[in-house]
């Protein structure tokens, strides 16, 4: 069998004596998509940061293509991440030519000022921004706007898995729509897989193949998205899937208001 | 460091800033709007009143008080100056690497500085001067080092605030060096916080450097600085001119007000927002 591009197997984490992953196994196999939920505070976010570097784990593996250490621009340029509150994770300084330019400039030191400038137009396109929104600083964009540019910084490198971390949570509804397709279209587009984070079960469908169920920092439960989300079997998740308003669901409320 | 601040209206600010900007041309051209050799005695011409030929009078040696009042400025604006850049420099840095690494670090660096703070910045510099000697140097380097705690806890809650943000994690996501994220992402962005801080230390650094030569542990006579020109024109108050004492004193009153009304303009535009 092939190398998956990403195996994580028996994950913990622990913060003083609280676990917050416990005994966690999963893999993301090349060009796959793989989400992650559970409620909050079940370690999902713990485990993006310890596949991505930003935390260490307290034991178990994490198999990058195989390898358990790479150098850190090799890792870069393999796992990348969007995070949840795109407010937050662009420097309120830096133009989104700037921003692109610079993780181009830094992964490939060759590249010369046009070829940058030209593959800073196909990110823009790539993630559906408008080239001349190139010039803006993030203040000047919306939200939507601004995960694009989280999205196509992360793609920037040509990563072969691309961590989204709750990304689309702090996001309208409309707007989650439009960067769920974007998501779906970058990664038929470029081949990326994904490790798609979620507390919000509606989401996931649209995106993703495989699914793990965590809850209180374990796996309770895993297979095809179809499969898990129309018969769960473990109690923990059917209670998930029952919280999550199905298609053709009215809220309450705005029937009430009629 | 509690800012005395007035509530600055905000059409106040251009003024202020004008002000600032006309007291440090003042310094630097002070050859060219000088009318007279602040050092040349004339002591047939000793208390002249306000006149053509000098235009704020003359103090006690008849020296001409317009004149020593321009070359002060240069002193009594270096030595503010030297010690909001070195202190900002050394607090700013200190600050950064504390917030960066955090640990041990960050705790040897914070007990520091708690220690250092201990003592009230005046009266460091007053003893220092009065161990090593009188003089320009060595009150500024006094005050510096008293004034790097204060900026750096200041910065260093920023830096910590800065850190934490998902676009420094992003940053490291990407595999960029610490020092690249500290030099091209946290201090930038710091950069208009530490504006605010050194403004508004300047006002306080003049103030205690004009204290430090009045007490006589600065500047030495005959050199012209606003601190000195406030202590040697006590006698002279007894005498019935107090012109020296007073026009140092507005000059003084006039620079701190002013750097402090536009550290404050500073701070209400990059007040804390880190969207
Ligand atoms: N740095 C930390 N220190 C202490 N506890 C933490 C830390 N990070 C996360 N936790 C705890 O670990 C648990 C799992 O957190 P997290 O991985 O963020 O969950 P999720 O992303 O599923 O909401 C939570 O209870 C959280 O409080
Ligand atoms: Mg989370």
């Amino acid at each position: 069998m092939n190398t998956p591009l990403l195996e994580v197997r028996d994950l913990r984490k622990q913060f003083k004596d609280f676990v917050a992953v416990d005994g966690v196994s999963f893999t993301v196999p090349a060009g796959g998509s793989l989400a992650v939920v559970g409620e909050s505070g079940s370690g999902k976010t713990t485990c993006a940061r310890i596949v991505t570097g930003l935390e260490k784990a307290t034991s178990g593996t994490v198999l990058l293509d195989g390898a358990a250490t790479l150098d850190r621009r090799r890792r870069a340029s393999f796992v990348q991440m969007v995070f949840q509150d795109p407010y937050l994770s662009l420097d309120r300084r830096q133009t989104v030519s700037d921003c692109l330019g610079e993780v181009l400039a830094h992964h490939d030191r060759e590249m010369d000022r046009r070829s940058r400038a030209a593959r800073i137009d196909e990110l823009l396109d790539l993630v559906g921004l408008d080239r001349k929104l190139g010039e803006s600083l993030p203040r000047h964009l919306s939200g939507g706007q601004r995960q694009r540019v989280a999205i196509a910084r992360a793609l920037a490198p040509n990563p072969k898995l691309l961590v989204l971390d709750e990304a689309v949570a702090a996001l309208d509804v409309s707007i989650q729509a439009q960067i769920l397709n974007l998501l779906v279209d970058a990664r038929a587009a470029t081949g990326v897989a994904y490790l798609f984070i979620t507390h919000d079960l509606s989401v996931v469908r649209h995106v993703c193949e495989d699914v793990v169920v965590m809850c209180r920092g374990k796996v309770v439960e895993s297979g095809l998205v179809a499969e898990v989300l129309e018969a769960p079997a473990a109690a923990y998740t059917q209670r998930l899937v029952a919280s999550v308003p199905r298609p053709g669901w009215v809220p309450s409320r705005a029937v009430s208001r009629g | 460091m509690k800012p005395i601040m007035l509530r600055t209206p905000p059409r106040a600010a251009p003024v202020a800033a004008a002000v600032c900007g006309l007291v440090a041309l003042m310094a630097l051209l002070a050859p060219w709007i000088a009318p007279h050799d602040p050092f040349a005695v004339d002591p047939l011409n000793a208390y002249a009143p306000f006149s053509g030929t000098h235009p704020l009078g003359t103090d006690d040696l008849g020296r001409d008080l317009l004149s020593r009042l321009v070359y002060g400025a240069r002193t009594s604006l270096a030595g503010p100056l030297v010690v909001v850049i070195a202190a900002g420099t050394l607090g700013t840095g200190l600050a950064v690497s504390a917030a960066w690494f955090g640990g041990w670090f960050d705790n040897l660096v914070s007990r520091a500085l708690d220690v250092l703070f201990a003592f009230p910045g005046l009266v460091l510099a007053i003893t220092v001067a009065a161990l090593f000697g009188t003089g320009f140097v060595t009150p500024v380097v006094a005050l510096s080092l008293a004034f790097v705690p204060v900026i750096a806890r200041v910065m260093r809650a920023a830096a910590m605030r800065e850190r934490n943000l998902p676009y420094i994690e992003a940053l490291r996501v990407q595999g960029f060096s610490s020092l690249h994220i500290c030099l091209r992402h946290l201090l930038p962005n710091l950069a208009p916080l530490l504006m605010v801080q050194a403004a508004i230390g300047f006002g306080y650094a003049m103030i205690d450097l004009a204290s430090i030569s009045f007490l006589g542990l600065g500047l030495q006579p005959p050199a012209a600085d606003w601190g000195l020109m406030i202590a040697n024109g006590q006698p002279s108050i007894l005498a019935g001119f107090p012109q020296q004492s007073l026009i140092a004193a507005v000059a003084v009153v006039i620079t701190v007000v002013a750097f402090t009304a536009v550290a404050e303009r500073l701070a209400v535009r990059f007040g804390g927002d880190v969207r």
